[in-house]
């Protein structure tokens, strides 16, 4: 338990995490509360209030969901050179101390799991405070059970998701495509992530996409029911048409559990990686 | 002196450590070439110049790089089936770097319950160099020397019976070798230890000595004290202690006269000047 207790106190000390993972977001909130806002607050106003505060709702769960998971890739991203630092200790440390390659990725999964849970409530406190205040209305989240449940989930796929990243990077044994490839958490997110919040994207293709999974799953947590495959249209399309949350847990789910198997097998298989000036 | 913390369980004749034609090679190049080596009831120098690859050595003993060839045993168990064996240590930077954001205390903390070790005696040693006032830094910000002080202080935990010390003297200030040399040597576990430095050897002379250069191993001379006071000769002499090739060229170690007196080198480094 020492290791995951330092591992959780490393994280929440790292500057790099809570500036990226926490305040630079907590900016992206409120572009979208003070700044971005103004032509949806005018689109709204002759509706009448049951469906202005759905509006109110859901335009804040697409806000929020999505700088949710800018601040978890930001969060993958720093993670994915921690980890390719300490995996050259160990092959040590699996030999010559208690601490075994399985211990050591659930340890750090758990983790990394907490501290994205303690970014997604950061984040909520600010986005009900922001958007509360700019929309002159209470938006407060409809589900928090569900939505730390997501937070938990998103952190395990994107940990899972960096240890696959310094993994590549130590087997295709270039520091310059380690830093490349460090970026990849962040570029998706923003990829598919705002095509999701801008555009109407094909359910499957949803579906398929954890990343796209996890901003749904959080869109939905939010605003308290289903949410459309354009999240910022949830509360105008038909809910009938809406993303199945079922579908987006299991393919989810899937997800961190086959990039967890391919983690593990690799961990056990780092040492087995010839002298590269690269991590030694 | 912290004395009566190391417990005793050597069985005499037992082969701590055994190498078995090892070569370790990087793209085309040997590092290490079909070296062989045993350690059995003795503390082991291996002296050789920057680049001769004693560090790689120690990080193929520790599981840390794989060898091209060859096989390593450590307690009479081959290398690749060795896990959660606490009784090897070292302190090799590497093996330290499993979290980032963590203080002084917290890394001893860490590793001294990894290790199965009581943080006591870790504390004790710390203590004994004048470090706790940085117990409370982020390692990070802390100084080579007191970074491979630290090092040092965890790789000589109770629990050790094989402790593999890279360069130990190294970023370390004067007055602080003396302490250390003494705490080491006052270790009952079976140790090898890397330096390129002439002048600590003085601390270790019961101790048998090997030199490493370009990835071979020459010797051994034990104990190392014949080699204080020695000279070296550049050309095959009938009268050396030890022979050593280095850039196709032969060095004689000779005890009573030869070109160069090897207590007037700082650190092995200057072989190669020697040879140019």
């Amino acid at each position: 338990m020492k290791f995951l207790r330092y591992f959780i106190k490393s994280l929440i000390r790292n500057w790099m995490i809570l500036f990226w993972g926490i305040f630079f977001v907590g900016f992206w909130l409120f572009l979208g509360a003070f700044v971005w806002s103004g032509s949806f607050i005018d689109s709204v106003k002759n509706l009448e209030e049951i469906y202005k505060q759905k509006a109110f709702l859901s335009y804040t769960a697409s806000w929020y969901s999505m700088c949710v998971l800018m601040g978890f890739s930001a969060i993958s991203t720093t993670l994915a050179g921690i980890i390719y630092n300490s995996t050259s200790a160990l092959p040590y440390l699996k030999r010559f101390s208690r601490l075994s390659p399985e211990k050591y990725y659930t340890h750090s999964l758990i983790g990394v799991s907490l501290m994205t849970l303690i970014s997604s409530f950061s984040l909520l406190i600010i986005t009900v405070i922001l958007y509360g205040y700019r929309l002159k209305s209470p938006v407060y989240p409809q589900n928090i059970l569900l939505l730390s449940i997501v937070s938990l989930f998103g952190g395990l796929f994107y940990y899972s998701l960096a240890f696959v990243i310094s993994i590549v990077s130590i087997v295709l044994k270039s520091p310059r495509i380690r830093e490349f490839l460090g970026f990849l958490p962040l570029i998706l997110t923003y990829g598919v992530g705002l095509a999701q919040v801008n555009m109407s994207l094909n359910k499957n293709l949803i579906y398929a996409s954890p990343i796209n999974c996890v901003l749904s799953l959080l869109s939905s947590a939010y605003y308290g029911s289903s949410v459309s495959n354009e999240i910022t249209k949830t509360s105008i399309t038909d809910p009938s048409i809406h993303l199945s949350n079922l579908y987006l847990f299991i393919s989810l789910f899937l997800w961190i559990c086959i990039l967890s198997m391919i983690n593990i097998i690799m961990l056990r298989r780092v040492e087995e990686m010839k002298l590269e000036e690269g991590r030694i | 002196m912290i004395k009566g913390y190391h417990i005793q369980t050597k069985r005499k004749g037992i082969c701590v450590l055994e190498i078995r034609d090892l070569t370790v090679e990087f793209k085309e190049t040997k590092i290490i070439s079909e070296m062989n080596f045993e350690l059995k009831d003795e503390k082991v120098v291996l002296l050789g110049p920057n680049g001769s690859g004693k560090t790689t050595l120690i990080k193929t003993l520790l599981g840390i790089i794989k060898p091209s060839k060859g096989k390593i045993s450590i307690f009479g168990e081959d290398i690749e089936k060795i896990k959660g064996d606490v009784r090897v240590s070292t302190n090799l930077e590497e093996v330290y770097r499993l979290l980032y954001s963590i203080n002084v205390y917290e890394l001893i903390d860490l590793y001294t319950y990894l290790k199965g070790n009581n943080i006591f005696y870790a504390l004790e040693l710390v203590k004994e160099f004048n470090l706790e006032k940085i117990l409370r830094r982020r390692f990070y910000n802390l100084s080579t020397g007191e970074k491979k002080l630290i090092f040092n202080i965890l790789s000589l935990c109770p629990s050790s019976k094989l402790i593999i010390l890279d360069e130990p003297f190294e970023n370390i200030d004067p007055s602080k070798r003396k302490k250390l040399s003494e705490i080491i040597s006052d270790l009952d576990s079976e140790i090898l230890m890397s330096t390129h430095e002439l002048d600590v050897l003085r601390y270790f002379k019961d101790w048998s000595l090997y030199f490493m250069v370009e990835g071979r191993l020459y010797g051994k001379v034990t104990p190392l004290e014949q080699i204080l006071g020695s000279y070296l000769t550049v050309k095959d002499t009938k009268d050396a202690i030890l022979k050593i090739k280095a850039k196709n060229k032969i060095l004689s170690i000779t005890k009573n006269e030869g070109e160069y007196k090897l207590d007037e080198f700082y650190n092995l480094d200057k072989i190669y000047e020697v040879i140019s």
